[in-house]
């Protein structure tokens, strides 16, 4: 009897220590709270119709949430746990059964897209005699859905294409990649924690569009690969807050022959910066390592080649085509590439660069169905003005081409 | 304010403590409704008024039908004005909104046609207060104060339990604070509040990922799946803010009525509202059912009684279809199990009862987490015959799999049996037992701080009720 009750008196007293510690600890970090947390919150105003309504209170709720001391840590330990508890999404990002991070195939801006296809349609009309190709690129949720978590619930992206190449009609030549896809579904064809395709992944594109653009690949020099990095972690793991689970490697193709490369100037038309490479190899020190191909996303690049031809590309594109277009430059003399989400000049100027000889609407679909820019570029501001365009192109542009390829003045060199 | 809200935590919680236990013994009733006050004032200063106005008008009928008593039918006139203003409040306050939205009217979206938060709770209190004095079960309280505190204390206003005014009003006239109450109430708040932000709000993860499945990958193992994880949801985010009100009120000298009882382990729908929310039936039972039936629970009169209280506990949890089936499903089960198989089922073993229970409870819920009666039926059919996935597919087999820690977890702590292991392993009173109970208890704070920060998972199912 004596002995149960010293037992329960010590767990009487073990209870109070834990009771007196958690209070203690309460009172710490009420007073931590006081004096640290995030300063940058910004505190809410308060109005009589605030108070009386009570949004004052919910909004001081988020401020104090939001300058708590510790929020990053803590929101990170949170993460943890759900993770452990079997969470597999996160901001539209999924975590695979293997070590990859897959995101969610995008519901399409209906109206935006419906927005896009007329303006590229006009495009076409426009300048009727420049051929259009437009190319979807499927994401790695698509091609690789069998990675998804089983009750992740995916939208068909098959249909969206095939909607969208039902509604772009015939006057532009839509480029099928799906199906080779999913013939090489099970290689590298995506980065694990990127939302960007691979160099493999671009090369099999390269092999698709080159069919389908007439491109003689016979005469391009022999490509062989090479790994430049070996730690890339990219935007998707920063994005859904996975980690660093996985560490993918980058790969770039080159003329295994040296002398068979054709020599190329790209200019940074943001930035009016030069550049004797396409690789910019400094990025590879940076988070963003995709970056070393065409140096990262810019509104416009100009780049120019020491092809033996005439024929001049334009291409409107996602950061998909970045790791792409090297592949193109044996095949023309002058590629301008677009990224109409950073580009703000219009259609009418980028046409007054050079005299294209095909336009390549280059994307994943992901990015074209929520994309909003493009039929802002293509806005026609003066129509007669392109029309004249189109039956008598600008020769101005070409003045400069017999010398920019052997331009030194490269601000940049890599 | 929520108890699982920052503010609380490191605002409210350590002020309103200390406050209380500053504050002189005769004034601390007085302390004590102010916090409330301003706990409630969290949520609007608006919602705030119907409150005060409604403790007022109550305790003024109270004290009229006191005064009146045995004086001819005006105690009985007042009782039934008292009563019917206090319905007419809940209704109004309850379902105005929702009426709006129903009839498109564009003042459904302003905050004051929110439902005050825990008005359904308070109402009930009030109005068993107004019918217990009619009864001469109590006598009309004379402080208003000590009234006030009866019906505002915060730890129990947003969500119960309910609690009989003379049970109250007997803890506040005998009130003992001592650090043994507060070490215990601390540390049951502190379960409280894991049971809500880890479990519960892991539960709703689940809950939502099931939710989402389109119907054609949906299969009959997945649609049962959705109500377990539903039942777990809802058992430990509102059995988790029972223990977080019961821990308060420990803390501040009181003791409260045990809400929720490990429902999961009954053996009959009866043993189920025993341990789930049996305060609420209860008060049904008090003041609707037994009025209704008499003495003759088991007739025809008995079984319309039944139908009418379960009626009314739907339409108390809200203004739609689903939930009157809900409360139909339950009288029906309720009469079957006390007067029609009763014997019959008493003889089956244990384990069995509990097997059937179960499948009755989980087809309950599906009522209660459905949003129209359509979306019931088709849910029910799913868990019959499966949906576009059969029987089991892939998707309910990774949703038990990818969430196994959690479904072991939500098992293991439905049962009584991690807490009795707990406290057998940390009772002997050693450093190291003080050391681990410390470590424990702070982990699990800090894990709490974590969900609550990172904003998981939405507010206590009752809230809106």
């Amino acid at each position: 009897m004596e002995q149960s009750q010293k037992r329960k008196k010590k767990k009487v007293y073990t209870k109070q220590i834990a009771a007196l510690v958690f209070l203690g600890l309460l009172i710490l970090l009420s007073f931590f709270n006081l004096f640290l947390g995030r300063k940058s919150a910004v505190k809410p105003k308060m109005t009589a119709a605030a108070l009386l309504d009570g949004s004052y209170m919910e909004e001081y709720g988020d401020y104090l949430t939001e300058r708590f001391w510790g929020n990053g840590a803590l929101k990170g330990l949170d993460f943890s746990v759900r993770t452990m508890f079997g969470k597999r999404e996160s901001k539209g990002i999924y975590k695979s059964k293997g070590k990859s991070l897959l995101e969610e195939i995008a519901a399409p801006d209906e109206k935006a897209v419906e927005e896009n296809i007329s303006k590229i349609q006009g495009l076409a009309g426009t300048y009727y005699n420049i051929p259009v190709y437009f190319m979807l690129v499927p994401n790695a949720a698509n091609v690789q859905s069998e990675n998804l978590p089983a009750y992740a619930v995916s939208r068909d992206q098959k249909k969206q294409f095939d909607d969208i190449r039902e509604k772009l009609g015939a006057g532009i030549q839509w480029i099928e990649t799906n199906k080779t896809f999913m013939k090489h579904s099970d290689e590298e064809l995506y980065y694990h924690t990127d939302k960007n395709w691979t160099s493999l992944g671009a090369f099999y594109g390269y092999e698709i569009l080159a069919e389908a653009m007439g491109l003689d690949m016979s005469k391009a020099p022999e490509l062989t690969p090479y790994v430049v990095n070996n730690d890339f972690v990219g935007s998707l793991c920063r994005q859904s807050g996975y980690g660093k689970g996985y560490e993918d490697s980058i790969t770039v193709y080159m003329p295994k022959n040296k002398k068979d490369s054709v020599k190329t100037l790209m200019i940074n038309m943001d930035t009016n910066k030069k550049y004797a490479t396409l690789y910019d190899s400094t990025k590879l020190d940076k988070a963003d390592k995709y970056s070393l191909f065409l140096g990262g996303d810019a509104g416009m690049l100009d780049i120019k080649t020491t092809a033996d031809t005439t024929d001049r590309l334009l291409i409107f594109k996602d950061s998909y085509a970045n790791c792409l277009i090297p592949f193109l430059v044996p095949y023309y003399r002058e590629i301008v590439a677009v990224d109409a989400s950073l580009y703000e000049g219009n259609i009418q100027e980028i046409m007054q660069k050079a005299k294209f000889t095909s336009i390549l609407f280059l994307y994943n679909g992901n990015s074209f169905v929520t994309d909003t820019d493009i039929s802002r570029v293509l806005e026609m501001p003066d129509m007669a003005g392109a029309q004249e365009n189109s039956a008598e192109p600008k020769e101005a542009v070409s003045d400069t081409e017999d010398t920019d390829s052997q331009d030194g003045e490269t601000d940049d060199e890599t | 304010m929520t108890f699982d809200s920052l503010i609380f935590l490191f605002a409210f919680l350590p002020v309103s403590f200390i406050l209380y236990y500053v504050t002189p013994a005769r004034f601390k009733n007085l302390t004590l409704v102010l916090v409330s006050a301003l706990f409630y004032a969290w949520g609007g200063l608006a919602h705030t008024l119907i409150l005060f106005v409604s403790v007022v008008w109550n305790y003024a009928c109270g004290g009229m039908i006191g005064k009146y008593l045995g004086h001819g039918k005006r105690a009985k006139n007042i009782m039934m004005i008292a009563v019917g203003a206090d319905i007419i409040l809940l209704g109004v306050c309850r379902y105005a909104g929702q009426i709006l939205k129903m009839t498109g009217n564009g003042m459904a979206d302003s905050r004051y046609f929110l439902v005050p938060i825990g008005i359904s709770f308070f109402m009930l209190q009030n109005i068993a207060y107004i019918i217990d004095i009619y009864r001469e079960e109590i006598r009309p309280q004379k402080d208003i104060v000590k009234f006030a505190v009866m019906i505002v204390l915060y730890p129990k206003i947003i969500a119960g339990p309910l609690v009989s005014a003379d049970e109250f009003a007997k803890q506040l006239d005998k009130r003992k604070l001592s650090f043994g109450k507060i070490s215990d109430g601390v540390l049951l708040f502190l379960r409280g509040l894991s049971k809500k932000v880890i479990l519960g709000n892991g539960m709703e993860m689940v809950f939502e990922t099931v939710q989402a499945l389109p119907a054609k990958q949906m299969s009959a193992a997945g649609a049962w799946l959705l109500c377990i994880a539903f039942a777990f949801r809802i058992y430990f985010t509102f059995g988790g803010y029972c223990d977080m009100a019961m821990g308060l009120s420990k803390m501040l000298g009181f003791e409260l009525p045990e809400n929720v009882n490990y429902p999961y382990l009954s053996t009959g729908i009866m043993d189920f509202w025993s341990r789930w929310m049996s305060t609420l039936w209860k008060w049904f039972c008090s003041y609707v059912y037994l009025p209704l039936c008499g003495g003759n629970p088991g007739g025809t009169m008995g079984f319309l009684s039944l139908l009418v209280t379960w009626f009314l506990i739907g339409l108390w949890h809200g203004m739609n279809g689903t939930f009157i089936i809900w409360g139909i499903y339950f009288a029906v089960l309720l009469y079957l199990e006390g007067f029609v198989l009763g014997e019959g089922l008493a003889k089956l073993p244990k384990g069995v009862r509990w097997f059937f229970t179960m499948v009755l409870l989980m087809t309950s819920w599906v009522f209660f987490f459905s949003s129209s009666i359509g979306e019931a039926f088709s849910q029910l059919r799913y868990m019959i015959i499966g949906g576009g996935g059969g029987f089991v597919n892939a998707e309910a087999v990774s949703v038990l799999m990818d969430h196994g820690i959690l479904w072991i977890l939500a098992v293991f702590f439905s049962t009584p049996l991690f807490h009795r292991l707990y406290e057998w392993v940390i009772q002997g009173g050693r450093r190291w037992q003080v050391v681990l109970n410390c470590i424990v208890y702070i982990m699990l704070f800090v894990l709490c701080l974590a969900g609550i920060v990172s904003g998981s998972g939405s507010g206590f199912l009752y809230f809106s009720s």
